[in-house]
């Protein structure tokens, strides 16, 4: 399956590309907002995991760009840290599927991936 | 003109010593930044033995890199990044490899040090990689003099042992500023566990800001067998503890609250008068609507208008109130009164 992940921490990308890769996806890596926009504009990805602040575009616009564009529904997981309630809220009205609050386990964001893809 | 010369040759010369080391730098640097993903990634994805204790297994070269500082706290503070994004397995896994490279030790450096930046880090270091065997040297610093080294050491002290580690709270005598009391609660909020006992004891601290910060967390945590001792602050020497214990009983408030709010209003300065007059308009009813219509006759319009407000909001007995009042038609009690009724409708 091919995944788009959009997060600005290159440790948390780097750790989610291993774990996933490893899961026997095809990853599509975006560092920022604008990047993941672009790739979105290129292809259709099975899933997207995005951060919601990241630099030039939010998780949020991400979120709506994609429900906005899409033919299929795409499942998105959404990173979000403590005390960002709100923001998760709102980011359930524009169609995110499902959220992870960081700090997360990379087991835990393997069996959520692979429980919103097999729906 | 051949000095000028000279001179000028000197400056290239330096500019391309500086230019040529700066580039090898950078260029290590990037080397050591692969090397440190790689140990990063082993270590998040290690499994650690079922039956001994687990060793991450490192490489030649990252043993033989190890051996310098600047690659040791570049690997610290990739450690700490990676720290604060995981959990579980991956999270202990990089505390298992910070004590297998003794890496507290140059943490523990740090926190002794004589400069306030070194200190405040090294706890910070200590603190994110649960390093609690050097509790007492982070305790001791939570009275420290210097303002953001006491600021680490407290929340590094609350991170550690959640609720039971605001016992420093009963030795404190410096201040805890209003940000460290938001950074507190704050990671207070996201730690499982009650509030100790002791909190009654902080209610009666010799340290102001102990006591505000007491009144924030009885509040918060609705602490409501500690009435007595919340009433009791309104009586203090200190107008801002007073003003917190106002807000506090606002939150934890039981029948008498409003009565004890009514007898404790006419000593107090305008802020904490309005804090009460706000107070009762979410705790009161029809009984304190005599009172509050005194508050209209007050000079002061800001009291004027909260007392309007409180008694809007109390409802049709305190609309009556406002109706009859002798004085409802002049000015500027009548415009005071209609903001008041249109806030509510809105």
């Amino acid at each position: 399956m091919k995944i788009l992940v959009a997060e600005d921490e290159p440790i948390l990308i780097r750790t989610i590309e291993v774990r996933l890769k490893k899961d026997g996806h095809e990853l599509c890596l975006a560092t920022d907002g604008q990047q993941a926009m672009d790739r979105l504009a290129e292809f259709v990805p099975d899933m997207i995991i995005t951060d919601i602040m990241m630099p030039y575009a939010s998780g949020l616009e991400i979120i709506s760009f994609t429900r906005q564009q899409e033919k299929r529904k795409i499942p998105i997981i959404i990173l979000s840290s403590m005390g960002q309630e709100d923001v998760v809220l709102e980011a359930f009205k524009l169609g995110a599927d499902d959220y992870i609050t960081k700090p997360f386990s990379p087991n835990e964001l393997s069996v959520r991936v692979r429980r919103l893809l097999s729906v | 003109m051949e000095v000028t010369v000279a001179m000028l040759s000197l400056i290239i010369v330096f500019m391309l010593i500086y230019l040529v080391r700066r580039r090898r730098w950078e260029k290590k640097l990037k080397e050591w930044e692969q090397q440190l993903a790689v140990i990063l990634q082993r270590t998040i994805y290690f499994e650690p033995p079922e039956n001994s204790s687990p060793v991450i297994p490192l490489t030649f070269r990252t043993i033989r890199l190890l051996k310098k500082n600047a690659f040791r706290q570049l690997l610290i503070d990739q450690m700490l990044q990676a720290k604060k994004a995981f959990t579980g397995t991956a999270a202990d896994n990089l505390v298992t490899l910070f004590h297998q490279l003794h890496l507290d030790k140059l943490s523990l450096q740090k926190l002794l040090s004589r400069k306030w930046h070194l200190k405040a880090r090294g706890i910070q270091e200590l603190s994110i990689m649960h390093q609690q065997q050097h509790t007492v040297k982070i305790y001791r610093l939570t009275n420290a003099q210097h303002e953001l080294v006491r600021m680490e050491a407290q929340s590094a002290i609350v991170q550690l042992y959640g609720f039971e580690g605001l016992r420093f709270l009963d030795i404190i005598d410096r201040p805890l500023s209003e940000w460290q009391q938001i950074k507190l609660l704050r990671l207070l909020s996201r730690t499982p566990g009650v509030l100790p006992a002791k909190a009654a004891r902080w209610l009666a601290s010799p340290n102001d800001s102990v006591q505000v910060f007491a009144l924030k967390l009885v509040a918060e945590h609705q602490q409501q067998h500690l009435h007595q001792q919340v009433t009791a602050c309104l009586d203090h020497p200190h107008p801002t503890v007073r003003l917190q214990a106002i807000r506090c009983l606002r939150d934890i408030y039981t029948d008498d609250t409003p009565a004890v709010l009514e007898k404790a209003y006419p000593v107090q300065p305008i802020s904490c008068k309005l804090a009460i007059l706000e107070a009762l308009a979410h705790i009161g009813s029809d009984s304190n609507g005599t009172f509050l219509t005194r508050q209209l006759l007050h000079p002061d319009n800001t009291l004027k208008l909260a007392a309007a407000r409180a008694l809007v909001i109390t409802g049709e007995k305190g609309l009556q109130y406002l109706d009859e009042f002798p004085l409802a038609d002049t000015y500027p009690l009548n415009e005071i009164i209609q903001q008041a009724k249109t806030e509510q409708i809105v």
